[in-house]
């Protein structure tokens, strides 16, 4: 089934519960726009193009600064901060006209300038230290206190990825090899730090029916970052054990080995469990993926070496046939019961 | 499996909840009205059920390394597990009572591999310890699969065939150890159109599942799935450069990989479909990502090029929320409920 009888399914629903007064006018008409009726999703393609646009016109932008332009660093910090102000004073001005979601890309926008700004400062008092994360830390409270200040849900992704690169989170592509990589300093504070993201995610939640009302949603992306950076720093560290600077590769015992994975096994079902009876997709999503991905791993890691995993596969979905079949066989039993 | 108006219904109001937009007594009592007993145990079968042919699947390809030892005796057990695996799935799903519905489901997909796993073995066998025609193999079973799919209804068997029919066509991925793993495609320009081809089956599909396609419910949402991952996966790697490419050719794939990615995300806008848009948003990520990274682009200016882009998303952003403002504007006109 597309979209399209879903959303109108749920619009008739909704109608009907506003007319028994199960939901207000109030609530009724901030959850209408989640299901559109309409020929074009015109929020869909406005959303996805703004974002798109915001980020390709910085890279743009920061590229054709650096290969055609000679700045002095105290002229580009003023140009940046130029820029800056411009953008919140633009969003500004676009909020007050109703153009809600190009003021939050304009913010955005402003939110690359000050990260710009900042490592331009960062130059010109450099004290030699090389310490560059550090400039990230400082605009982390600065992106966090204008996410919540202007309600802007991407800048609250802005800040997350910020928090990742400052906290030893790399990414990158080798042009030339076609690969992509992807690695964690010292993956077992992340691992920490996903579980606070996630705590923080579901107090949000709590509170988005009260006092944080105003920021509804924001919870889902708060427990998303939580869950990537949990469900990624169990990947690394199930594959090298423990370890600090993402550039060594030590060899961690085997029951280190296991026991990360035994982690990250009981993380997966549980997420998969706890998505499927909360209707929680997103935790299902996660789940279900590393799930797959760490039986992939294990499998092409150990398989070939022994027989051991073959026996293990079997068991394991043996086991599990076994369960789906006694869970069925109960359900038919209460069914009849019935 | 189609969903049920009241399946709908759940999934909507715990979103609502997630999303902040009401309260969790609410999402009870609203729960309640569109719960169907038993709808948690029924879901968790279908993932149970789902684990099993994953391990099991697991399980019986790293049987085949096990048996290459003694060929003949593997082609007998091989054949004799798929052969009692498929009746007594067949008979499970072929019952009217539907007692042991999914678990039937999964015999019938084990049965599929372990045929898979028999034929693969017997070749060997047949050529002398020679590799087998993988390719041909996979093609067989991907037509068993459609096959059984269609005369049972089962989507799992569909699931596994299409891996097939993906994989004969030049699909390939392993891990290959410390933490690195490979994907590749042997000819992304004959996997592109298969792959496109497949989406537009799956669609066309998918719009008839309402009338008369409406016992294989269920089955156009994967062709779809597949054919765009496989269809953007092709022209990804076609837009890196080296390996398959002639030099001058990389630009144009680059242009065709953006065109596609952009043109998914309207599709979804227009259908409805999230499955379009998802896949749009990721790949035209992944594309703007593995630009920014490629600094050898030479035939644009790659500033230029971002520049232009972003500021031309940003501007269509802005026309399409102006267009959701005015759309918004005449329902509320036309008194539309909310």
């Amino acid at each position: 089934m597309s979209q399209m009888p879903r959303n109108k399914i749920v619009r008739a629903e909704l109608a009907q519960l506003l007319r028994e007064g199960l939901l207000n006018t109030a609530d009724s008409a901030k959850i209408a726009p989640l299901y559109p009726l309409e020929k074009w999703n015109w929020i869909s393609l406005s959303r996805w193009f703004l974002i798109f646009g915001a980020v390709s016109a910085v890279a743009g932008a920061a590229i054709l600064l650096r290969d055609v332009f000679e700045f002095t660093y105290q002229k580009l910090a003023i140009v940046l901060a130029l820029v800056l102000i411009a953008l919140f004073g633009g969003a500004y001005w676009l909020k007050r006209k109703g153009f809600f979601r190009t003021a939050a890309s304009a913010e955005l926008l402003g939110g690359f300038a000050l990260i710009g700004l900042t490592f331009t400062l960062g130059v010109i008092y450099s004290t030699g230290s090389g310490n560059w994360p550090v400039l990230l830390l400082i605009d982390l409270p600065i992106l966090l206190a204008l996410t919540y200040g202007l309600v802007n849900p991407l800048l609250l992704i802005l800040s997350g990825v910020v928090f990742f690169s400052w906290f030893g989170g790399r990414t990158g592509y080798e042009s030339g090899w076609s690969m992509y990589w992807f690695g964690m300093n010292y993956p077992l504070r992340f691992f920490g730090a996903a579980l606070a993201f996630c705590a923080v995610g579901l107090g949000h939640m709590r509170a988005e029916t009260g006092i944080l009302a105003r920021y509804r949603g924001f919870a889902k992306i708060w427990i998303s970052m939580g869950l990537f950076m949990l469900e990624m720093s169990l990947w690394l560290l199930s594959l090298f054990g423990n370890f600090g600077d993402m550039m060594s590769f030590p060899l961690a015992p085997a029951e280190e080995l296991v026991l990360f994975n035994a982690i990250w096994l009981v993380l997966n079902v549980a997420l998969v469990f706890f998505g499927t009876k909360l209707r929680f997709g997103m935790l299902t999503g996660y789940g279900v993926t590393f799930f797959i991905i760490q039986l992939y791993t294990l499998f092409f890691a150990h398989v070939a070496e022994s027989l051991g995993w073959v026996l293990s596969m079997f068991v394991a979905g043996g086991s599990a046939l076994a369960l789906a079949m006694a869970l069925e066989s109960r359900r038919r039993a209460a069914a009849i019961a019935k | 499996m189609k969903l049920s108006s009241q399946d709908i219904m759940v999934r909507a109001v715990a979103d609502w909840h997630h999303r902040g937009l009401i309260g969790a007594e609410q999402q009870a009592l609203l729960s309640k009205r569109y719960e169907v007993a038993g709808s948690f145990g029924k879901a968790l079968l279908q993932w149970l059920g789902l684990a099993a042919i994953f391990l099991l699947g697991l399980g019986i390809l790293g049987l085949i390394g096990v048996l290459s030892g003694s060929l003949g005796v593997g082609v007998v057990l091989l054949g004799g597990a798929a052969a009692a695996c498929w009746f007594a799935g067949v008979k499970m799903c072929t019952d009217p009572l539907q007692r042991y519905g999914v678990s039937g489901a999964v015999l019938v997909t084990v049965a599929l591999i372990l045929a898979m796993a028999c034929m693969s073995v017997a070749a060997v066998l047949a050529n002398g310890g020679q590799e087998p025609p993988i390719a041909l193999i996979l093609f067989v079973t991907a037509a068993f699969s459609f096959g059984t799919a269609y005369v049972y209804r089962l989507r799992w068997p569909l699931l596994f065939g299409l891996l097939c029919f993906f994989h004969a066509i030049g699909s390939s991925h392993f891990y290959g150890g410390s933490g690195s793993y490979f994907f590749n495609i042997q000819d992304p320009r004959v996997m592109a159109p298969v792959a496109a081809l497949a989406a537009l089956l799956g669609l066309v599909h998918q719009n008839r599942e309402e009338g008369w396609l409406a016992p294989w419910t269920g089955f156009g949402r994967l062709y779809v799935i597949f054919g765009l991952l496989y269809f953007n996966c092709a022209l990804w790697f076609l837009s890196l450069r080296g390996g398959w490419n002639d030099q001058s050719h990389v630009t144009a794939w680059v242009l065709a990989f953006t065109v596609v990615a952009i043109g998914q995300i309207i599709v979804g806008a227009r259908l409805a479909d999230a499955k379009f848009t998802g896949f749009g948003v990721v790949f035209l990520a992944i594309d703007l990502y593995t630009r920014f990274f490629e600094h050898f682009w030479d035939k644009l200016s790659m500033g230029l090029f971002f520049l232009v882009a972003g500021v031309t998303g940003l501007a269509l952003g802005f026309v399409f929320e102006l267009w959701a403002k005015r759309a918004a504007e005449a329902n509320a006109d036309h008194g539309t409920a909310p």
